[in-house]
């Protein structure tokens, strides 16, 4: 049976397919920016969640929108920029006030080597809602 | 001189056209229609109704899409208030909502009329691209 399923392995454009349909269905929103920023590709999560986040997502750039919603992510991103560092890994942005039942969002941002950028962007609100309860154990 | 090709223009519009009309189309009208619809069960949330612009534009096939759970599996980047939520909320609805799709990973911008009725057994998701 494996030797069948080797010699009539799918072709290039079912294998394409698949990964399409791979990502379509990740629970985690995930794009490509290129070096402005600007969107290239995204997955219906990132669709999904952009579009209970911020209000002019059609403007299509990811810069302005995360500036938009952290200031200080965004400055702290620019200067990771300056210092050619990759970028940022599961950062969290909690939202001014809770949107269709998010709160905070984890962002992460990938420079490659050819300038373009990955973000992984999802849900973050049950680990900011357990961080909001262990600050307030400390506090205690 | 070349023959003439006779256009056949749909006389319903996006902005228009009602669940009844959506209702009493034949199916090869409701194929035809310049907009993608797509009819969605109240009860189970399955997709019942796939026309052939919508399958075109989407570039699924109805076999991937009819009777699978539209918001979960298909239109998943549409599963938040401002669409899924909103047939949720609104036993009557007709509104039409600017939004991005996700097209083979990319955005394209798209206007969505969301269309439902108390006594009807479908809610209708209208999609001009």
């Amino acid at each position: 049976m494996a030797i069948i399923e080797s010699v009539h392995s799918p072709d290039a454009g079912s294998e394409q397919e698949a990964l399409l349909r791979l990502l379509y269905a990740a629970p985690v929103g995930l794009a490509r920016l290129n070096a402005s920023g600007d969107f290239e590709l995204a997955n219906n999560e990132f669709a999904r969640l952009s579009q209970i986040v911020f209000d002019d997502f059609a403007t299509g750039n990811f810069f302005d929108l995360l500036k938009s919603l952290s200031p200080e992510l965004d400055a702290r991103f620019q200067g990771s920029l300056a210092q050619a560092e990759q970028g940022f890994e599961d950062e969290l942005i909690p939202l001014p006030e809770a949107m269709d039942g998010v709160e905070a969002l984890a962002c992460s941002l990938l420079r490659l080597n050819s300038g373009d950028f990955i973000v992984v962007l999802r849900d973050a609100t049950r680990v900011f809602r357990r961080e909001c309860e262990l600050q307030s154990l400390q506090r205690a | 001189m070349a023959p003439v090709r006779k256009l056949s223009l749909s006389p319903h519009s996006f902005e228009t056209i009602s669940i009844d009309q959506l209702k009493s189309l034949a199916r090869a009208d409701l194929d035809q229609l310049p907009f993608g619809v797509v009819g969605i069960s109240v009860a189970t949330g399955n997709v019942e109704l796939y026309n052939a612009t919508e399958s075109r534009m989407a570039g699924l096939v109805p076999e991937q899409v009819l009777h699978t759970d539209f918001f979960n599996e298909i239109g998943r980047c549409m599963n938040n208030k401002r669409v899924a939520g909103r047939f949720d909320a609104e036993p009557e609805l007709d509104e039409i909502v600017d939004y991005v799709l996700t097209l083979r990973m990319k955005l394209t911008p798209a206007r969505l009329r969301l269309l439902r009725r108390p006594a009807s057994q479908l809610k209708y998701l209208l999609i001009q691209r």
